[in-house]
């Protein structure tokens, strides 16, 4: 029986000496200040980064346009410090575990993104399925917009992303763990989708993505180049495809979408991307071109093709490979690190052809 | 025999004792007259008196199985408190059987019932008892074997199993802890589940009690052994497995989708039970990010105005039900609704208006209290009851990653229990589980 107490006594030891180890763990949900969106932009000083964190204050009533959140931003040498400085300026304790949405400014993006993303991966609380984005033109701009609609703190920029709430073929959703595995990663870039406010100063207009090499900035595509990039590269499946043929408008939404891409073998590798979309007619004209479907997908098609290619090669031309071609490439030939080097000499001067097969399954429910 | 027997029962002025004459033969008579039936009229009195004829009382005598020679004067006072009546004739001296019973039809169930199973249950009376459960395992290898325990109140006990199924080793281990049961009042299966565990500080139960005689004539045909108390209305079964206490008479009578549905709720409520009072302590004070975004925002909101660290609140609110739910067993019927009203609605939603809990609290509470009741087993039911706290506390100091680590323990202490030497978190029955199947496809 001692020897029994004895086990209970050390166990209950054990237990508050690693209590008193463990510091200060325990701290209650209304002790903790939630971080619900965080934007890294450069400082005034060209050695410090500004750090603007926004802070949901909850409340137990949830209405629209109720939502109320507090901004901080601080400049400082390194984002650690500056959120160590942040904490001296608010009354409970940060807490970045809802923090789902993270902005670099266009200027950060533009001197350099490595050193800022380094301290989002060492920290622990941030989660890896977090939102990246890029604020355009920096990211207190875009964290100080209180749109009507926000149900609760940060609720409207976290449901633009993701498949949670609206489901838009311009906005690109990138998370955190992918981001930087694009960053590490040989054969593949990073992209980044453009996170701006809207005219009305009401709502958040996603409609952009940049492209960003190992280092900076390198390209952004506008809206209509965007969705084809979501399309070709994302296989979005809720999205449309424009298409004027004889002047006549003419709208596919698509169901689904699925590539392939093959690589010609030669001294430049000449890449064929094939495509294949489904979807139904959401704007033509009735009886357009006698009803006969295998036409008007021909034509579609035909400008289609055109229009990714012509995509890809300005993607090529700005020396970015988001579609993850050299990846793809790498591990599908057998070959030494001299593959790498090979690649990235042909890189600039390869070739596209884009093969799209469109498939009209319906044409909606008209007569 | 009259003065032994007055000798012995001093001042027990309850004792009859006689000497009638009939005119014939004198006739020394004692007994009982509150342990005894209407049987001493017609099995004594009226064939002595005036029906009375000597070959034929003589013939009775012998030919009667109530009637018993009892020659032992050591065993008189132990037949008349067993409801015996003794009479001395001619010198020699007999036992009649004449104890009384209360009970002649089974009693209703209570604790398990169940929607569409038989109704029937033990009853406190031994005899009825042993019939119930001969009338439905209804074979001649049923054995019984009698004991009696208890040095004052010699509570009688059978010991039941099937013969050609029984595990011997644990026949035999039953045996050998019988004979160490040294008591003194024997009334209840709970004194005698703590007698027959080797271990007392047992978080969960190895011995299943059971009120339904349809459920111990199943467990019988699976080799296990019940035992019978005198008494009391619930039957002892052993070795039994964790599986078995989660386990309703229902779920046998059910059509399939629906016993398995209802088995899959059983486990999750034990889960909610066990863990969610703790894993809401773990998640509002150490790891806010489990919740999705809203729910913590609302439950940070909802906690804003509360002044006590969550386990304090957690604590106040486990109080406050298992007050209620120990109140509820003692109150009469009559009242027992309002004061339910008073202490579930009223208490829940005025402490939540108070700022003292948060709502999320007594949504967790009552999740926790309904989920404990879905439980079949009483005695399981209550081990739960008392695991959370285990839980809660852990999770005070280590948060959620305590709970998982405890969670783990607790999977580690079933593995060692063991029921009469069987292993307590077995999946499957072992060798008496599939001995029924085997042997009823031989008989």
């Amino acid at each position: 029986m001692i020897s029994k107490r004895k086990i209970i006594g050390v166990f209950f030891l054990l237990a508050s000496v690693t209590l008193i180890l463990g510091g200060c763990g325990f701290k209650d949900i209304d002790k903790r200040f939630f971080v619900v969106a965080m934007g890294i932009d450069p400082g005034t000083r060209k050695d410090l980064i500004k750090v603007t964190l926004r802070l949901a204050i909850p409340s137990s009533k949830i209405e629209s346009g109720e939502a109320k959140t507090e901004l901080e931003s601080l400049e400082a040498p390194t984002i650690a410090e500056a959120i160590r400085r942040i904490k001296s300026l608010v009354d409970k304790e940060l807490d970045f575990g809802h923090c789902r949405v993270i902005l670099f400014g266009k200027e950060t993006l533009e001197n350099g993104v490595r050193e800022s993303t380094n301290w989002f991966l060492r920290r622990r609380d941030i989660q890896m399925v977090a939102y990246v984005g890029m604020a355009e033109p920096n990211a207190t701009d875009v964290l100080q917009l209180k749109p009507q609609s926000e149900r609760y703190p940060g609720n409207s920029l976290i449901l633009s992303f993701g498949s949670e709430g609206t489901e838009s073929s311009f906005i690109l959703t990138e998370y955190l763990f992918d981001w930087t595995r694009r960053l590490a990663e040989t054969g593949t870039d990073g992209f980044l989708p453009v996170v701006r406010v809207d005219k009305d100063k009401n709502s958040y207009q996603i409609d952009k993505v940049a492209f960003l090499d190992k280092q900076k900035l390198r390209l952004c595509l506008n809206a209509t180049e965007t969705q084809l990039f979501n399309i070709s590269a994302k296989k979005f499946r809720k999205s449309i495809i424009s298409v004027p043929i004889e002047n006549v408008p003419i709208v596919l939404a698509l169901s689904s979408v699925r590539t392939h891409i093959d690589y010609s073998k030669g001294e430049i590798p000449e890449i064929t991307l094939r495509l294949r979309a489904t979807g139904m007619l959401e704007e033509s004209p009735s009886k357009f071109l006698n009803g006969n479907n295998r036409v008007i997908e021909q034509k579609i098609e035909k400008a289609f093709n055109d229009q990714v290619e012509t995509l890809l090669y300005k993607i090529r031309d700005a020396g970015v490979d988001p579609y993850g071609f050299g990846l793809h490439y790498l591990s599908t030939y057998f070959g030494d690190h001299k593959m790498w080097e090979r690649w990235k000499s042909a890189y600039p001067t390869i070739k596209f052809h884009v093969k799209s097969r469109i498939v009209i399954e319906e044409t909606g429910l008209v007569e | 025999m009259l003065e032994q027997i007055k000798q012995l029962f001093d001042e027990s002025t309850d004792l009859f004792t006689e000497t009638l004459d009939n005119g014939y033969w004198p006739m020394e008579i004692a007994y009982f007259p509150a342990m005894c039936d209407e049987r001493i009229k017609d099995g004594i009195l009226i064939p002595y008196s005036y029906r009375f004829d000597p070959d034929e009382f003589r013939r009775m005598l012998h030919s009667n199985p109530k009637y018993e020679r009892a020659d032992n004067p050591d065993e008189w006072p132990n037949l008349l408190l067993k409801g015996y009546a003794l009479i001395k004739l001619e010198e020699t001296c007999y036992s009649f059987k004449s104890d009384r019973t209360l009970y002649t039809q089974p009693d209703e169930t209570q604790l398990e019932s169940s929607l569409q199973g038989p109704q029937s249950a033990f009853t406190e009376d031994l005899e009825l008892n042993a019939y119930l459960l001969r009338k439905r395992y209804n074979v001649p290898t049923l054995s019984v074997e009698p004991y009696e325990k208890g040095s004052l109140s010699r509570t009688a006990i059978f010991v039941v199993y099937d013969r050609k199924l029984v595990n011997p080793s644990v026949l035999e281990l039953l045996r050998k802890r019988l004979d160490k049961v040294n008591i003194e009042l024997l009334q209840s299966t709970g004194q005698l589940i703590k007698e027959l565990t080797d271990k007392n500080h047992l978080f969960f139960p190895t011995l299943l009690q059971s009120e339904r005689p349809d459920k111990v004539a199943v467990m019988l045909s699976r080799g296990k052994v019940a035992v019978l108390i005198n008494g009391s209305r619930f039957a002892l079964l052993l070795p039994v497995r964790l599986f078995d206490f989660m386990h309703a008479m229902d779920d046998d009578y059910e059509s399939f989708w629906i016993s398995r549905f209802l088995i899959v709720m059983r486990y999750v409520a034990v889960l909610l039970t066990i863990v969610l009072p703790a894993a809401y302590i773990g998640i509002v004070s150490y790891n806010p990010e489990i919740f999705r975004i809203q729910l913590a925002f609302t439950i940070d909101g909802s906690r804003a105005g509360v002044p006590y660290p969550s386990f304090i609140e957690v604590f106040i609110m486990l109080f406050m039900i298992e007050a209620l739910i120990e109140a509820s067993i003692r109150l009469p019927k009559s009242v027992g609704s309002a004061a339910t009203t008073v202490g579930g609605l009223i208490l829940g939603q005025a402490a939540q208006q108070a700022g003292l809990v948060s709502s999320i609290m007594i949504i967790v509470t009552s999740v926790v209290a309904i989920s404990n009741y879905v439980i079949p087993n009483h005695t399981f039911s209550q081990a739960i009851r008392l695991m959370k706290y285990w839980f809660i506390l852990i999770s005070m100091i280590y948060g959620v990653s305590g709970i998982a680590v405890l969670f783990f323990a607790l999977i580690v202490y079933l593995c060692h229990l063991r029921s009469f030497g069987e292993p307590y978190l077995a999946f499957y029955g072992g060798q008496n589980d599939q001995k029924p199947q085997s042997a009823q496809r031989k008989s």
